[in-house]
């Protein structure tokens, strides 16, 4: 049915219906309503895709951590699949107005389109533009276009590095500058905002909203002769007030950490720190370069996350290489997370509080402990992974891929998982997708 | 004497057949591509590098001020996937995958298709800010060639 709508939307839009003068009127002077092309532009973009999944049972791979993968079962078409769709209105010559609804699954959403992006981009001048509405965030190579399948070689972007913090939107403002330079191409941009994802790291869990409020960042890039370079910095403040079950966890830590126990305190208090739900706070520095010749093409970003959110903090990378040979790109990518802290042991709260609590109380505490102990390895993120594929482009605007990832995780280094539940284990993914824009 | 003027005559034959087929040879006639602006437009000539920059997004600006309007060739068409290989050495996919990665992240959109390259003569026509290009010389009155390119290859 995508494909079908694929096939059928474009033409009339996409061609930009212009209205052809009379012949006879050529030789005179035309009005220039005559030979005014539409202002209004219809384009979209989507991928059909069935991926095949080998992981541990319970598990469910998923693009990102906010989409809710497809939980039992091992075929789905559900992983990669998504349409887009994008109507720009050029109101004037300095304004524009955009809106892009994206159809893929999503925790909150489900399976319904959601508009993504609705904007009006100010052009005071053509260096520079100022962006007002739901926007997208600029922060790593492919944040602001992770969804469009035939703009990049692989099935999907690398899952360890984009599916960590999947921000597809903020309400906001960003402002851009872009200049050339020679052969160098510039473009600094700078966005403030907030925004909000959904997340469900079990099946068995409702969608919890984390919200980013603010939202803002800074990002360089530089292109020249097939090589872009790109660096960002961005920062969060995290919002978990809304994530189901974590705000009873911490006023139990909070009530724990009020005993006269100055070890368990301690511990307490620093589990609370760790789950970020106080004042949490996540830095984004990043740097990235894609180059693509005539032949060869290889990419690589490099990402470091901390801030007053221990729990979250991570480095993590990839790097791919692609050959050309004439309509087909072989490729292959290798990514690695590595969470900050180790992972944590269960406190041995029951042993010390038994004695003076009774046993039912302490089993109590020592409950509420494991808990943030595993909520906090959940939250690690630990893994490599190895993808080889090919892109082959049919024609234009149609392209099939097919993609094998092995991605090996570690154990309480699992979030990219969802339901993983603090294992470890082996994932093997293999995918067929069809990208087409139109 | 008639002699050697012949042997002059057949030696300025036989070396100009020989310097018109080495010339051929090195310089075989290929299509060429104009580069096309309103004759009431501000730009006189565009390099390539300047043509490269506009039809790849990387700029709007117009020399002497204000926004390029930029028009394209049918979406699908050869003479389209031909401006662009010439223009920028790479495929219709490899630029269409470029194009839906600005169009799509919201930054720019690509020159507007048109229908023919009628459609393209008579926009051109109309629109002193607009730039474009055909694969045939233009002999509208209204029109402006600003660089022309030998098409690559095919």
């Amino acid at each position: 049915m995508l494909l079908a709508l694929a096939l059928l939307v474009p033409i009339r839009f996409a061609q930009g219906q212009v209205a052809m003068p009379d012949p006879a009127m050529a030789q005179a002077e035309i009005p220039v309503a005559a030979a005014t092309p539409s202002r209004l532009r219809l384009n979209g973009y989507g991928t059909i895709g069935l991926a095949h999944i080998d992981q541990p049972t319970g598990w469910a791979f998923r693009r990102d951590i906010s989409e809710p993968g497809d939980p039992g079962r091992s075929l789905s078409p559900k992983v990669d699949s998504r349409l887009g769709l994008q109507l720009n209105f050029a109101a004037s010559e300095r304004l524009e107005l955009v809106a892009q609804a994206v159809l893929r699954t999503r925790s909150d959403h489900g399976d319904l389109a959601a508009v993504e992006w609705a904007f009006a981009a100010f052009r005071p001048t053509p260096e520079w533009t100022l962006r007002v509405g739901r926007l997208n965030p600029d922060a790593f190579l492919l944040s602001d276009h992770r969804n469009v399948g035939f703009a990049y070689p692989w099935v999907r972007p690398e899952v360890g590095f984009y599916g960590a913090i999947p921000l597809y939107s903020v309400a906001g403002a960003d402002l851009q500058r872009r200049w050339t330079d020679g052969d160098s191409y510039w473009r600094l941009k700078a966005y403030l905002g907030q925004g909000q994802m959904a997340v469900t790291p079990w099946n068995e869990m409702p969608a919890s909203v984390v919200k980013f409020r603010p939202a803002m960042g800074i990002s360089l890039a530089r292109e020249a002769n097939g090589l872009t370079v790109k660096a960002n910095l961005s920062r969060f403040r995290i919002g978990l007030s809304k994530v189901d079950g974590l705000v009873q966890l911490d006023q139990a830590l909070a009530g724990i950490a009020a005993l006269p126990i100055p070890p368990i305190q301690a511990q307490a208090e620093d589990y609370r720190g760790r789950l970020g739900l106080v004042s949490g706070s996540l830095n984004f520095v990043q740097l990235g370069a894609r180059y693509e010749g005539s032949d060869w093409l290889w990419s690589g970003e490099l990402a470091k996350v901390w801030g007053r959110y221990p729990s979250g903090h991570l480095t993590n990378g990839y790097f791919s290489l692609g050959r050309r040979l004439g309509a087909v790109t072989l490729f292959g990518v290798v990514g690695a997370s590595r969470a900050k802290d180790s992972e944590l042991s269960p406190p041995q709260w029951a042993a010390m509080l038994t004695p003076m609590l009774g046993p039912d109380l302490a089993a109590q505490i020592q409950l509420a402990g494991d808990g943030a102990v595993m909520a906090i390895n959940a939250n690690r993120q630990q893994q490599r992974s190895l993808s080889l594929g090919l892109r082959w482009d049919l024609s234009a605007r149609f392209a099939v891929k097919v993609q094998w990832d092995r991605f090996l995780v570690e154990p309480n280094g699992s979030r990219a998982f969802r339901n993983a539940a603090n294992q470890g284990g082996r994932v093997d993914v293999g995918a067929v997708v069809l990208d087409f824009v139109f | 004497m008639i002699t050697i003027a012949r042997f002059l005559t057949l030696a300025a034959i036989l070396f100009g057949s020989f310097a018109s087929a080495s010339e051929g040879a090195a310089n075989p006639i290929r299509p060429a591509i104009y580069l096309v602006v309103n004759t009431g437009s501000p730009v006189v000539s565009l390099t390539r590098k300047e043509a490269l920059d506009l039809f790849t997004g990387r700029t709007r600006a117009l020399q002497g001020g204000g926004f390029a309007q930029l028009f394209d060739l049918p979406r699908d068409s050869e003479q389209r996937a031909l401006f662009y290989r010439t223009l920028t050495g790479r495929s219709m996919a490899q630029i269409n995958s470029y194009w839906s990665r600005l169009m799509f992240s919201g930054q720019v959109l690509p020159p507007q298709p048109l229908a023919s390259e009628q459609a393209m003569v008579d926009s051109l026509g109309a629109n002193p800010h607009a730039v474009g290009y055909l694969t045939e010389q233009p002999t509208d009155r209204r029109l402006r060639i600003v660089l022309v390119l030998q098409a690559a290859a095919p």
